[in-house]
């Protein structure tokens, strides 16, 4: 039960520290005098070229289908490092399989690429000319 | 070394090629129609469901260093998810057309949804548990938002997705903490641990584990007080991907419980049935009050199926019973065919009827149904009173058969309380009934006119289905063979 | 050391699940569901370490295999959650669960 008594301290220790932040900051902006709001203050930075538009544009989907598409086929990867790893010791003790098997997996990404690619998400300069027009 | 056998996940890789194939044939043939897909798909299905019958041997086979293994608990499995695959797939193909959402990309998620179902079944080990957990609940976060034009579809995908990987999170802390004091993941090696160390080495971070693990898969099939996402998402999904995460995704859950509660942690059961039993209480008395004022038949079956889970909880609390386990789990099982067979024969009917975008789910378009459609309301009548448990549907097998393992087990209160919640669930299964055939129909509601075969056909199987396991009842009570003889004939050989 | 790593991942998890509940903007919930698994690939390699260190090597390779696959399962399940999310804001313009209400809770 030692061991929870500590996680249970540990979580008081971080709520006293964090709430302790807080009172401090609004104690100190409490005691630094008033608030006196003024338009200027409002702007972005109190300094250089007034922005024109507002900074949440909208992007075209395309860029998002290339980040979902980098995420899956990067992370993916991972699953290839622990195998490249151990693969001279497993090769030797089991055989031909431990190929196949990584073999199986790189098949089911590359259907995965296929789909996409005939599906157009990766023909990114056309998608680009036919919304610009 | 038993090393890489193929043969016990021979129809696993059947359903994933399948779902492979049917992408490609998207890919590479654009004017390859749904149909086509769909007709592949059915094929696959049917083609594993023979594999997975025929290449089952009597002897638990296990694979891959002790992921997954092939024993009757998981052949059973499989077929019942392979049934509800076939039969979603069956309701799919004209509801697809008319909504107008007929995309060979859906076939393939659900081929996804079944292998990962199907993993669940045969996992031996935490890591494919989680695994075909995450597989299955992907594949179905996309069905539930499939209808893109339909803005609850999106808000209903949406929704389960969040409360999903939230729920995922909870479970794999369990299986992390599970590791941490077993420092195994294997199921066999977790329950070797406890054997030979004693209830001694049970410790906290086991117990935290165990009960997280419960959290994780209690939002998985939609136990209350994990049950909020239930209504919503059943409400938004298309409604063939309703049935299909009423009864699949609701098996492989239960199943996957089964398998790791039982397999992995029989020393400690003194421990979760408290827990399961709570759970089971919860869940009926939740579902069962909530559907009381529904007015929206999808929305009233999503509560239904609540409370049907609560049911199949009593049963899985019924292990408790010395010796009697796998009755116990047989009705389990036997509870979640039945539940099957009856639960998409009554989304069936609501396809067939419904006409163009219009879902056919408000209770009161069934008015004077019975008048315009006799054969529809008699078949949806048939449904409603099954899942009501009136004798001689399956439903009331299914209820005797888990009662009757919890008496054993002793749980009395736990019966009644049951058995109450059974006599209000009557209230609102019967309502729509009364509706059908009482009131007179309104002139402005016209429901679909059109022949659509498949839906005919599934419809009848569930229908010739609902009542030959109600009959089965008889046969058993007389002593003679029936489907629940016959389940746990084949689990009393791995349990 | 376990028990430092231990209390780290716990409140990692607390955090998650805190925001989970509490945050409103979808995107931010993803990021705290992201929080909860990599916590607990946080404890899991504190087992496996601890595992390691009592000698029981087989049982320390287990954790890291199952933290490379659930890394693999959460991008898959962030790709998804994205492509829902974006199929929802191109109809709806907005990410704030409050406001994506039309089934009630």
């Amino acid at each position: 039960m030692d061991a929870y008594i500590a996680i249970l301290a540990a979580l008081g220790f971080g709520v006293l520290l964090s709430g302790g932040f807080m009172a401090l900051s609004w104690f100190v902006s409490f005691m630094q005098g008033q608030n006196q709001p003024d338009p200027i203050k409002y702007t972005t930075y109190e300094c250089g070229i007034p922005p024109k538009v507002n900074a949440r544009q909208r992007y075209t989907v395309g860029f998002y289908l290339i980040a979902l598409t980098f995420l899956i086929f990067d992370v993916e990867t991972a699953l290839l490092y622990p195998w490249a790893n151990s693969f001279h010791k497993l090769a030797r003790e089991l055989g031909a399989p431990i190929l196949w098997t990584m073999l199986v997996f790189t098949a089911l990404l590359v259907v995965a690429l296929i789909y996409m690619w005939k599906e157009g998400v990766l023909d990114w300069a056309r998608r680009a000319r036919t919304q610009g027009k | 070394m038993e090393g890489f056998l193929l043969k016990p996940i021979a129809p696993h890789l059947i359903v994933i090629a399948a779902g492979c194939l049917v992408l490609l044939m998207r890919a590479y043939g654009k004017k390859t129609s749904a149909g086509a897909s769909g007709a592949v798909t059915l094929a696959s299905l049917v083609l594993a469901l023979a594999a997975s019958v025929f290449l089952h041997g009597d002897a638990a086979k296990s694979a891959f260093s002790g992921m997954v293994v092939d024993d009757n608990f998981s052949l059973l499995v499989t077929v019942l998810v392979l049934f509800s695959g076939i039969l979603c797939v069956m309701l799919s193909f004209d509801y697809l057309k008319r909504i107008g959402i007929a995309q060979a990309e859906f076939y393939s998620l659900v081929l996804f949804a079944v292998s990962g179902m199907m993993f669940l079944g045969s996992a031996s080990d935490l890591v494919t548990v989680f695994l075909g957990v995450e597989i299955m609940s992907i594949s179905i976060y996309v069905l539930v938002g499939f209808n893109r034009g339909r803005m609850e579809s999106t808000e209903a995908a949406l929704k389960y997705l969040i409360l999903g990987a939230f729920a995922s999170g909870f479970l794999l802390y369990g299986i992390a903490m599970i590791y941490g004091a077993t420092g195994t993941t294997n199921i066999a090696q977790v329950a070797e641990f406890f054997k030979t160390h004693g209830p001694s080495q049970i410790s906290p971070l086991f117990m935290v584990g165990l009960a997280l693990l419960v959290i994780g898969f209690g939002f998985k099939i939609g136990a209350a007080p994990f049950h909020m996402w239930v209504p919503d998402v059943y409400q938004g999904a298309p409604t063939s991907i309703t049935a299909f995460m009423a009864t699949g995704v609701k098996a492989a859950g239960v199943a996957v419980v089964v398998r790791v509660l039982m397999f992995a942690f029989p020393e400690s059961m003194d421990r979760w049935v408290p827990l399961i039993q709570l759970l089971a209480m919860v869940t009926m008395t939740v579902g069962n009050i909530a559907a009381l004022t529904q007015k929206n038949l999808k929305r009233m079956l999503a509560y239904s199926s609540i409370a049907h889970a609560g049911y199949i909880l009593v049963g899985l609390a019924a292990v408790y019973s010395q010796g009697f386990a796998e009755k116990a789990v047989s009705a389990v099982f036997f509870y979640l065919l039945a539940y099957t067979v009856m639960n998409i024969g009554a989304f069936a009917i609501m396809i067939l009827l419904g006409r163009d975008s219009d879902e056919y789910e408000n209770i009161d378009d069934y008015k004077g149904l019975a008048q315009r459609r006799p054969w529809a309301a008699f078949f949806l009548a048939l449904f409603l009173l099954s899942l009501a448990g009136i004798p001689p549907t399956a439903g009331f097998a299914g209820k005797f058969y888990v009662f009757t393992a919890a008496m054993r087990a002793g749980f009395v209160a736990l019966v009644i309380i049951g058995v109450l919640n059974s006599a209000l669930s009557a209230y609102y299964y019967l309502r729509p009934l009364i509706i059908m055939y009482m009131s007179d129909p309104d002139a402005d509601i016209v429901e679909n006119t059109e022949r659509r075969p498949a839906l005919i056909v599934a419809i009848g199987v569930t229908a010739v289905l609902t009542l030959e396991l109600g009959m089965g009842l008889l046969a058993y009570l007389a002593g003679g063979g029936s489907y629940y003889e016959m389940i746990s004939g084949y689990l009393a050989r791995v349990m | 050391m376990l028990n430092q790593y231990l209390v780290l991942s716990g409140i990692l998890f607390t955090i998650g699940v805190t925001g989970v509940l509490l945050r409103r903007n979808v995107i931010v919930i993803f990021m705290c569901v992201e929080l909860m698994l990599n916590a607990v690939n946080l404890s899991i390699l504190a087992f496996s370490r601890y595992h390691a260190g009592l000698g029981n090597l087989d049982a320390a390779m287990n954790g890291h295999a199952l933290v490379i696959m659930v890394m693999a399962v959460a991008a898959a399940e962030a790709a998804v959650g994205l492509a829902i999310v974006i199929s929802i804001y191109r109809r709806r313009e907005t990410v704030d669960v409050e406001e994506i209400n039309l089934l009630k809770w």
